[in-house]
């Protein structure tokens, strides 16, 4: 042991590294899975650290825009999630499905498509309702004029990157969604939230509730390589300067601002994504 | 007197440095016994015998300092408690130093210079730890430096993952429990193998996590996993360890350890099982799990004469005794009452623990 330990150690980083670096050449060799280019609304470069020269960009995912209605029972069910013993009547029902609630699958994210376009006349369409109640006086002006405010805002600065479907099989993901430069298959962690029924006097009001949801994507912080990295270094910003990316009540920079760069996002057979460009707007 | 017959080298060569020592100890011992004999007027050796017995012990302790670099007097020992002490900080601090100084200046460097100074920097600290180890037998450099090309292997793996966008999975802290256990193994380092148990610990966790439905990172989220991967590591030490026999000690109490805390926390916290009955039942099952595993290890402690393991037992036993005796009588005894019946039991538990170790004491013998 004393002899060789040592180098079975030494081998052991030697095999370990060569594996991962031949995972990341499958990765990349072949036709990209998907190339989109997303602008600084979808990806967002991290702070600037004293302690960390790293350029790295964030894959920023509209959650607001997100109703998760089509992640419904039978999607669920694909996912392998057991509802079928799920009653009303049942106390336990709740526990139960608490476990293994969280579980990997891939997740197809469209850019500026339909999902974004439907979010926009949504949203048109309920500002178009409050003004109607304002007239009728129940919504004050102001609340309407932080709507209107809201979606300004919105319209120019939220992500236009919008999940449309989940499923355990990624290929079979990309025979529904064909347009490999709009739609991003990408693996994340989605979970099963469960509502109790709603009881009054041992009645069921509403009945129990079940509905999925994405907790995260995987491989959401993308590493900028080095000799893509001094434009983006020159943009990153303190935390003590955090803006937030959504609109708030009250925030000071509520203009529309112009994306400032633009960003090539390969995403190889392993659906793990790199930066092959990175273009500055003028 | 056979000392004539006897050879340093007809006794049984230590196996290990702690075993050395205790041979050193052992002659120490006997030579303050010996003249406490003597001025007590007990036994006296003639000068020759005196001499035969110098002499002997005098080659025995030369070689156990040649060989393992033992310490032959108590200032030297505590010299040497001292110098392990700062041989941890001191890999502690470098370790925080190679993690810190890479992170400070990554982002200066092109991908392919970034991936090969993580790969180089384990192989190059593995060949310094080598390199330490055939320079002194001490190994206190060795330890430093082995503690540090385990860090540089972590932050290899861990900075490819996110220098290529890597999709995270639970085989790293194999890879990394199987480096630190070959270096624990080769240069007998217990901080090493501590590592290296606590990795598999990890991996074992997180696969069970996923073998009941979990992604493996959401592992920490149900403490049985631990129970299991810490029962496992426990029964690794019967694995025959005839190199190292001091490193069956420590799987078994970390491995019990990790057990007891995983069920220490859901006879509190049922919400967090994978069985799928009221959280109250649950949490009953687990205190008396509990109460049976550490009434276990005292037993087994005892019987089979595993000092570590009985106190680990006799801990938590007293833990689960106090948190359920907290549970039935808080709220509706008088304080003073509460605190007398705590300090009652602890009598009765030191009774029982005497015994305990007169019973020990009499495996020892």
């Amino acid at each position: 042991m004393r002899r060789y330990g040592i180098y079975a150690a030494m081998l052991l980083v030697v095999i370990a590294n060569a594996v991962v670096l031949g995972g990341v050449q499958y990765n990349r060799s072949g036709t990209p899975e998907a190339t989109v280019e997303l602008t600084e609304r979808e990806l967002h470069v991290g702070y600037a650290h004293d302690e960390n020269s790293r350029v790295s960009l964030s894959l920023n995912w509209n959650r607001m825009a997100d109703r998760s209605e089509w992640f419904d029972r039978k999607r669920l069910e694909e996912l392998g999630y057991d509802l079928s013993a799920m009653t009303d009547a049942d106390e336990g029902a709740g526990r139960r499905y608490r476990s293994g609630q969280e579980s990997k699958a891939y997740v197809v994210l469209e850019y500026d498509g339909a999902a974004w376009q439907a979010w926009l006349a949504d949203e048109r369409q309920k500002l178009e309702k409050m003004q109607s109640e304002v007239e009728s006086g129940k919504v004050t002006a102001k609340t309407l004029e932080s709507a209107q405010k809201r979606l300004v805002w919105n319209k120019a600065n939220a992500s236009r990157l919008l999940a449309v479907d989940v499923g355990r099989n990624p290929e079979a993901l990309r025979q529904r969604y064909t347009d490999r430069s709009r739609y991003i298959i990408t693996p994340a962690l989605v979970r099963l939230n469960y509502r109790y029924p709603v009881k009054e006097k041992g009645v069921v009001k509403e009945p129990a509730r079940y509905y999925g949801s994405i907790s995260r994507i995987l491989t959401d912080s993308i590493h900028v390589p080095g000799d893509m990295q001094t434009p983006l270094a020159a943009l990153q910003k303190r935390s003590s300067k955090y803006r937030s990316p959504v609109y708030y009540e009250g925030a000071k920079e509520t203009d529309p601002k112009q994306s400032r760069y633009r960003v090539t996002l390969v995403y190889g057979k392993r659906f793990e994504p790199w930066v092959s460009a990175v273009r500055m707007e003028n | 007197m056979q000392a004539d017959a006897v050879t340093a080298d007809e006794v049984k060569r230590p196996a290990s440095k702690a075993e050395a020592q205790r041979r050193a100890e052992q002659i120490r011992s006997f030579n303050s016994e010996l003249a406490l004999l003597e001025q007590h007027g007990v036994v006296r050796l003639n000068d020759e015998a005196r001499a035969r017995i110098g002499a002997y012990h005098g080659r025995v302790l030369e070689e156990l300092t040649g060989e393992f670099d033992i310490d032959v007097s108590s200032a030297a020992r505590q010299m040497s408690l001292g110098m392990r002490a700062v041989s941890f900080l001191g890999a502690l601090a470098l370790s925080a130093a190679v993690f810190f100084f890479f992170y400070r200046f990554w982002g200066l460097l092109s991908t392919w210079g970034q991936v090969a100074i993580l790969i180089a920097a384990p192989l190059i600290l593995a060949a310094g730890a080598e390199f330490a180890a055939r320079r002194e037998k001490t190994l206190y450099f060795n330890s430093l430096i082995s503690l540090v090309a385990f860090t540089a292997f972590v932050l290899d793996l861990s900075m490819l993952g996110q220098i290529f966008c890597i999709t995270p999975s639970q085989n790293a802290f194999l890879v990394w429990g199987a480096f630190a256990l070959l270096l624990a193994y080769t240069y007998r380092l217990k901080l090493l193998l501590v590592a290296g148990i606590s990795c598999l610990m990890g991996y074992l966790a997180a696969t069970m996590g996923t073998w009941c439905g979990l992604y493996w990172l959401s592992f920490g989220e149900r403490p049985e996993n631990f129970i299991v991967a810490g029962l496992l590591v426990f029964a690794a030490a019967f694995i025959p360890h005839k190199i190292q026999a001091e490193f069956a000690n420590i799987y078994r109490v970390y491995g019990l350890l990790a057990a007891l805390l995983a069920i220490l926390i859901l006879s509190h916290w049922g919400g967090g099982s994978y069985l799928p009955w009221q959280t109250r039942h649950i949490e009953y099952v687990y205190q008396i799990a509990g109460f049976a595993l550490s009434g276990a290890a005292i037993w087994l402690g005892i019987r089979r004469a595993w000092p570590g393991v009985t106190n680990l037992g006799s801990t938590f036993f007293v833990i689960f005794l106090y948190t359920k005796l907290f549970d039935w009588w808080w709220k509706w005894m008088p304080k003073y009452l509460f605190f007398l019946l705590l300090g009652g039991i602890a009598v009765l538990i030191l009774m029982v623990l005497k015994r305990a170790r007169g019973r020990i004491k009499e495996v020892l013998s």
